[in-house]
C-alpha cells in the first residue's frame, strides 16, 4: 500500500494552471523529494495534499484516505511544516508545542514528557520558556519540525524546510528527517537545493506544474548521464 | 473541552504579552469612557451675543441687561454698525445679534407696531435654534413684565401672546418650569382663557445630560471591543500565516472559533463591569434595574458582536479590509441606533434597516434597565432578537470560516 | 524623479490589486453622506404618546383631536392612572404622556385657566425637548381657537444667517468630508507603512538608494488621490441631493482640501513612525486621531461648551482648523484673505509631522 497516491491532481487559479495533472506514489517510510524552481507548483501540490487547498480536479489519497471526502481523517495522520514559519512568535517554545499537542489530542500526562524529550533531542531544552520570536531562524525551523511530528503522524509534509538556514543547520535538519524516517514516517519534502535531493530516497523534478522526471537520484543521474542532481537539473532546463 | 481551554490560554497569553495591545484593549477604552462624556455634550452652554441699539432708551438697556444677566449669553458689546456686526458674525465671534429699532421705547408706550430683529449664525442650526429660542424667551418675559407694570391690558395680551409664540420655538433644557400660554380676544380681553403646561421629567429628574450620554458611550465601547478586536484577530493570523498551522490540524471549526471567542467575551464582560463601576463612581449614575439582567443581556450582545467580528475576519483577506468593513458597519450602527441622534425623525427605510442593527436593540435595553429600571418583560423582545442574532451570526461565522481555500 | 515615479507606480498597483479595499474606500464616503443626510433629522413625526384624560368632556376630546391631527403625535394608549403611564413608557415605547385635569371644560370657561401636565421621558433629551415644543405649539393653537380670535401686534423677526432653512446639512457635510479625509489618508498611509515594516519590505526599500523623502511621498500621494476622489463625490452629492451651497470659489475649496489631506497624511506618517505592526497603527489612529476628530473638531459637539482642557486640546488636531476653514469657504464664501491663518496652521502642522517622521525613519537605520 502507498502512503501517498496522487491521481491527476490539478489546481488552476483562473487561467493559470499551478499544478497540472500530477500522478505519483510514495511508499511508507520513504523520503520523497519535490524539486523545482520557485513557482513550479511544489507548494500548491503540498497544500492540496495536506488539506489546505481544494484541488480543481483529480484527487489524492493520503494514508489511505481521500483528500476530497476524508480530510478530517487525513489531518489526524499527517504533520505539516509551512514554507513560511507559522508558529506563534509571541508564545514560548513550550507553549507552542503544548498548544498543538493538545489540539492533536495527545493525553495531558504524556504531553509534557513528550515535549521535553523532543526538545532534548533538538538540544533546545534550555529554550523551552523562550519566546519563539527571539530564537534564531535555524532553531525555529527545527522547532517547527519537532512540533509537526510531536503527535507521531504517519506522514509529514515539509515545505522548503531548510530555505534560508545555514549549511550546518541544514545538515542537522536532515539528520532529524532521517531519524523520523527510520521510525517509519513517510516524508514528502520540497526543496530548491539540489544537493539536498541526494538525501532523498526518490525525487521528482517539477516545472510548469508538471512532474517532468521521477525516480531515485541514481536513476535520474544515469538517465541524464551526469554526476550530480544539480547537473541533472541544469541539463533538464537546457533541454 | 481541553482543546478549547488550551486555545483560551493561548489567546490570553498573546494579549498579556503585548503591552500595547493590552493597553488598547483594556486601559484606553476605560480612560476614554471617563473623558468622552465631558466632550460628547450637545448642551449649548455658551452663546456669544452682540447688540445694535438704535434706540438707546431705558427699555432697550433693560433688555440688554436681562441678556447679560442670563448666564448663557456672553455679551460682546454694543456695535455701531451693521457692517461691524456682519464682520463679527463672519469670523464666528458672535452667534446671535439683537437689533433694536429707532423709537423702540416710544412706539411701545404709544402702542404702535415695533419690532426687534434677531439674527443668528445658523451654520450650526441647532445652536441657532436654541439661541433664538432663548433670546425670544428673554425678550418675551421682559415684555410681559413691562405690560403688567404699565397696566395695559392689550399690551399684556400682546406680551403674553408673544411669549407663548416664542415658547413654542424654545428648546427647554433645564429643570421643570411652567410657561403660560395665553391668547386674547380684543373684545373680551378680561376673560381670555389660558392653559398652563407643567412639564414633569421622568427617569432623569435632574435633566442631567450625562445620564443620557454615558450609557450610550458604554454601548459604543462594548461594541468596539467586541467587534473591532476580533475582526482583526483572525485575519491577522491569516496574514502572518499562523492560521495555516492550525488549519492543518484536525481541530473542528467551532472549537477554534469558540477558543478565540471566549477570551474576548470575558474581556468584554470585565470591561463592561468596569464601565458600570466608572458610571457609578465617576458620573454618579447607578443602575435602576436588575444588574444580573443587564449583565445577561450584555453577554448576549457581546456574542453578537464577537460573531460579527469573526464573520468579517473570515471573509476578508487582510487587516485593512477587515478594518474598513468594521468601521463602516460601526458608523452605520451608531448613526441608526440613536445613540447620538434621535431616531424618531428617520425615514421609514432607515427604521427598517434598524431591525438588522443589533446596537439599536441593545441601546434600548441599556436605557430601559439603567435609567428606567425596567423588568425583564420590558426588554423581552430585545433579548429575543439579540439571541436570534447571536445564533445566526455565529453560525454564519463558523460556516464562512474555511480551513481549505478554493 | 524616476525613482519617485517607480514608487508611485508600486503603490498604485498595491491599491488596485486589493479591489475590495478600494471599493470600500470609494463607497464609504458616498454611503456615509447619504446616511447622514437622510437619518439625521430633528423633525419628528408620529411620536407615540399616551393621554390620561381625567375630564372626558367635549373640550378635552377636542384637545386630543387637535393633538392627533397635528401629525406630530400618535396616541397609542389612554391610561387610567399614572402607574399605567409608567407601563406605557416602559412597554409601549411612548415618548410623552399628557394628563388632562378633571373638569377641564368647566375650568376653562369659569376659571379661564387650566393646567395641563406633560410627562417627558428624558432618557432621550433631544426628543423630549423637541416634542415639548410641539405640544406647546398644538396647545397654543387650541387656546387661540378656543378664544376664537387672536391679535397681532408686537413681534420679533428672526433671521437665520447663512442657513435660512436651518438645515443640518451645513453642519454634517464639512464634518463628513473631514472624517473621510482623516480615515482614508491618515489611516491608510499609516497602515500601509506599518505593513511594510511588519513584512520587512520597508527594510528592503531603505537599503536601496531611493531617497527617504521619495518613499514617503510615494506612500502619501496615492491615498491623497483616493480621498480626493471621495471628497469630490461627497461634494457632488451634497450639492445635488442635499442642496448644500458652495458660496466660495471652488478652486479655493479644492486647495483647502488638498492642504488638509497633506496634513492628515503626515499625521498618518507620524503614527506609523511610532508603531511596529498594522494593529498598532490602526488602534493608535482610531484612539488617537479618529475619535478626537469626531469629538473635538466641533462638528458634532459644540466646542465652547466643553471643559477648558478639551478646548485647548482641540487646537492640536488639524480637523478643528479644517472645519473652520471649509465652513467659511463653502457657506460664507470666504476667500484666501479670510482663511489664510487656518491654511498656515495646517501647513505648519504638516511640516512638523513630516520632519518628525523623517527623523524617526533615520534613527532606525
Amino acid at each position: 500500500m502507498y502512503s501517498i497516491e496522487a491521481n491527476q491532481l490539478t489546481k488552476q487559479f483562473g487561467e493559470f494552471t499551478a499544478v497540472d495533472h500530477i500522478c505519483f506514489q510514495v511508499r511508507e517510510g520513504e523520503i520523497f523529494g519535490f524539486l523545482g524552481a520557485n513557482g513550479a507548483g511544489k507548494t500548491t501540490a503540498i497544500k492540496m495534499m495536506s488539506g489546505l487547498l481544494l484541488p480543481t480536479s483529480g484527487t489524492a489519497t493520503i494514508a489511505g484516505y481521500d483528500i476530497l471526502t476524508q480530510s478530517k481523517l487525513i489531518k489526524k495522520s499527517i504533520g505539516y511544516m509551512s514554507q513560511k514559519f507559522s508558529l506563534y512568535g509571541d508564545l514560548t517554545v513550550f507553549e507552542n508545542m503544548q498548544l498543538f499537542g493538545t489540539i492533536y489530542g495527545i493525553p495531558r500526562r504524556e504531553l509534557k514528557d513528550r515535549i521535553m524529550a523532543s526538545l532534548r533531542e533538538l538540544d533546545m531544552d534550555k529554550q523551552a520558556n523562550t519566546l519563539v520570536d527571539s530564537i534564531p531562524l535555524g532553531w525555529k525551523q527545527k522547532l517547527a519540525f519537532a512540533t509537526a511530528i510531536l503527535h507521531r503522524p504517519k506522514i509529514v509534509f515539509l515545505d522548503e524546510p531548510t530555505s534560508g538556514v545555514d549549511p550546518i543547520v541544514r545538515r542537522e535538519f536532515w539528520k532529524l528527517i532521517y531519524q523520523a524516517a527510520s521510525k517509519g514516517v513517510t516524508i514528502l519534502v520540497t526543496t530548491h537545493y539540489m544537493d539536498e535531493a541526494e538525501y532523498c530516497n526518490r525525487i521528482s523534478i517539477m516545472a510548469e506544474g508538471q512532474i517532468k522526471l521521477i525516480g531515485t537520484p541514481e536513476e535520474l543521474k544515469q538517465q541524464m548521464g551526469v554526476d550530480t542532481i544539480n547537473d541533472v537539473f541544469v541539463k533538464f532546463v537546457k533541454r | 473541552m481541553r482543546i478549547i481551554l488550551m486555545l483560551i490560554k493561548k489567546e490570553f497569553l498573546q494579549v498579556f504579552r503585548n503591552p500595547l495591545l493590552l493597553s488598547i484593549l483594556v486601559v484606553a477604552p476605560l480612560v476614554e469612557f471617563m473623558i468622552f462624556p465631558f466632550c460628547a455634550d450637545y448642551e449649548i452652554k455658551v452663546l456669544d451675543i452682540a447688540f445694535i441699539d438704535n434706540d438707546r432708551s431705558q427699555v432697550s438697556r433693560d433688555i440688554i441687561n436681562k441678556f447679560n444677566a442670563s448666564g448663557i449669553f456672553v455679551p460682546h458689546g454694543l456695535l455701531e454698525s451693521k457692517e461691524k456686526a456682519d464682520a463679527m458674525m463672519k469670523h464666528d465671534r458672535i452667534d446671535i445679534l439683537i437689533e433694536f429699532p429707532h423709537n423702540f421705547e416710544q412706539d411701545l408706550y404709544n402702542r404702535q407696531n415695533t419690532r426687534i430683529a434677531i439674527t443668528a449664525n445658523a451654520i450650526n442650526s441647532v445652536k441657532a435654534g436654541i439661541g433664538t429660542g432663548y433670546a425670544q424667551e428673554i425678550i418675551g418675559g421682559y415684555m410681559q413684565d413691562f405690560a403688567i407694570a404699565n397696566g395695559s391690558g392689550s399690551m399684556q395680551a400682546m406680551a403674553a401672546q408673544l411669549q407663548a409664540q416664542q415658547a413654542a420655538a424654545q428648546q427647554q433644557r433645564k429643570g421643570s418650569k411652567t410657561t403660560s400660554i395665553q391668547s386674547d380676544s380684543p373684545i373680551m380681553a378680561e376673560q381670555a382663557a389660558s392653559i398652563d403646561i407643567s412639564n414633569v421629567y421622568w427617569y432623569n429628574e435632574q435633566m442631567n445630560y450625562k445620564n443620557l450620554i454615558v450609557p450610550g458611550i458604554l454601548v459604543i465601547l462594548v461594541t468596539l471591543i467586541g467587534c473591532y478586536v476580533t475582526a482583526l484577530n483572525l485575519v491577522r493570523e491569516k496574514e502572518i500565516g499562523t492560521i495555516e498551522q492550525v488549519n492543518v490540524t484536525p481541530i473542528k471549526r467551532w472549537q477554534f472559533l469558540l477558543g478565540k471567542m471566549i477570551p474576548f467575551w470575558l474581556l468584554g464582560m470585565v470591561e463592561f463591569i468596569a464601565g458600570l463601576l466608572i458610571m457609578k463612581f465617576v458620573f454618579g449614575i447607578s443602575v435602576q434595574g436588575s444588574i444580573p439582567l443587564l449583565l445577561g443581556i450584555t453577554a448576549i450582545y457581546l456574542l453578537v458582536m464577537l460573531g460579527l467580528g469573526f464573520f468579517i475576519s473570515s471573509v476578508s483577506e487582510n487587516q485593512l479590509q477587515s478594518m474598513f468593513i468594521v468601521l463602516f458597519l460601526f458608523i452605520v450602527f451608531v448613526l441608526l441606533s440613536g445613540v447620538f441622534t434621535p431616531t424618531e425623525g428617520m425615514p421609514e427605510w432607515a427604521h427598517k434597516i434598524n431591525y438588522l442593527n443589533p446596537m439599536s436593540f441593545y441601546i434600548e435595553v441599556i436605557k430601559k434597565i439603567i435609567l428606567k429600571g425596567s423588568e425583564f418583560v420590558s426588554v423581552q423582545k430585545e433579548t429575543i432578537v439579540l439571541s436570534i442574532m447571536a445564533v445566526l451570526i455565529n453560525t454564519g461565522a463558523i460556516l464562512s470560516y474555511r480551513e481549505a481555500s478554493k | 524623479m524616476k525613482e519617485l515615479r517607480m514608487i508611485l507606480k508600486k503603490e498604485f498597483i498595491h491599491i488596485i490589486r486589493d479591489k475590495i479595499t478600494l471599493a470600500l474606500v470609494l463607497a464609504m464616503p458616498i454611503a456615509l453622506v447619504l446616511l447622514f443626510g437622510f437619518t439625521i433629522s430633528t423633525d419628528i413625526r408620529n411620536a407615540k404618546i399616551s393621554v390620561l384624560d381625567q375630564a372626558k368632556d367635549s373640550q378635552s376630546k377636542l384637545l386630543v383631536d387637535k393633538i392627533t391631527a397635528s401629525g406630530y403625535f400618535q396616541v397609542v394608549a389612554y391610561p387610567e392612572n399614572e402607574v399605567e403611564i409608567d407601563n406605557d413608557f416602559k412597554n409601549k415605547g411612548i415618548k410623552l404622556a399628557i394628563i388632562i385635569p378633571p373638569h377641564f371644560e368647566d375650568k376653562l370657561s369659569k376659571e379661564h385657566t387650566a393646567n395641563l401636565q406633560v410627562i417627558n421621558d428624558v432618557s432621550d433629551l433631544n426628543v423630549a425637548s423637541i416634542l415639548n415644543n410641539y405640544v406647546r405649539a398644538v396647545v397654543q393653537g387650541y387656546t387661540e381657537e378656543y378664544n376664537q380670535d387672536s391679535q397681532a401686534g408686537f413681534d420679533i423677526t428672526t433671521k437665520m444667517l447663512y442657513n435660512p432653512e436651518s438645515s443640518s446639512v451645513y453642519m454634517f457635510v464639512p464634518g463628513i468630508i473631514t472624517l473621510i479625509m482623516v480615515l482614508v489618508t491618515a489611516l491608510m498611509s499609516s497602515i500601509t507603512l506599518a505593513r511594510e515594516k511588519e513584512t520587512g519590505t520597508m527594510r528592503m526599500l531603505l537599503i536601496t538608494p531611493v531617497k527617504k523623502i521619495h518613499i514617503i511621498i510615494g506612500k502619501v500621494i496615492p491615498y491623497m488621490a483616493i480621498s480626493f476622489i471621495g471628497t469630490i463625490a461627497i461634494l457632488i452629492i451634497s450639492v445635488t441631493v442635499f442642496k448644500m451651497p458652495i458660496n466660495g470659489s471652488l478652486l479655493m475649496l479644492l486647495i483647502l482640501c488638498i492642504i488638509f489631506m497633506l496634513t492628515s497624511a503626515s499625521f498618518g506618517l507620524l503614527i506609523s513612525s511610532i508603531s511596529q505592526t498594522q494593529v498598532d497603527a490602526m488602534m493608535i489612529t482610531m484612539m488617537g486621531l479618529f475619535l478626537p476628530t469626531v469629538l473635538l473638531s466641533g462638528f458634532l459637539f459644540p466646542l465652547n461648551s466643553m471643559p477648558m482642557v478639551f478646548q485647548v486640546l482641540a487646537n492640536v488636531f488639524p480637523a478643528k482648523w479644517f472645519i473652520l476653514a471649509i465652513k467659511d469657504v463653502m457657506i460664507k464664501g470666504s476667500g484666501i484673505f479670510d482663511i489664510w491663518m487656518y491654511l498656515l496652521i495646517l501647513l505648519v502642522m504638516a511640516v512638523v509631522f513630516i520632519i518628525f517622521s523623517l527623523t524617526r525613519l533615520d534613527k532606525r537605520n
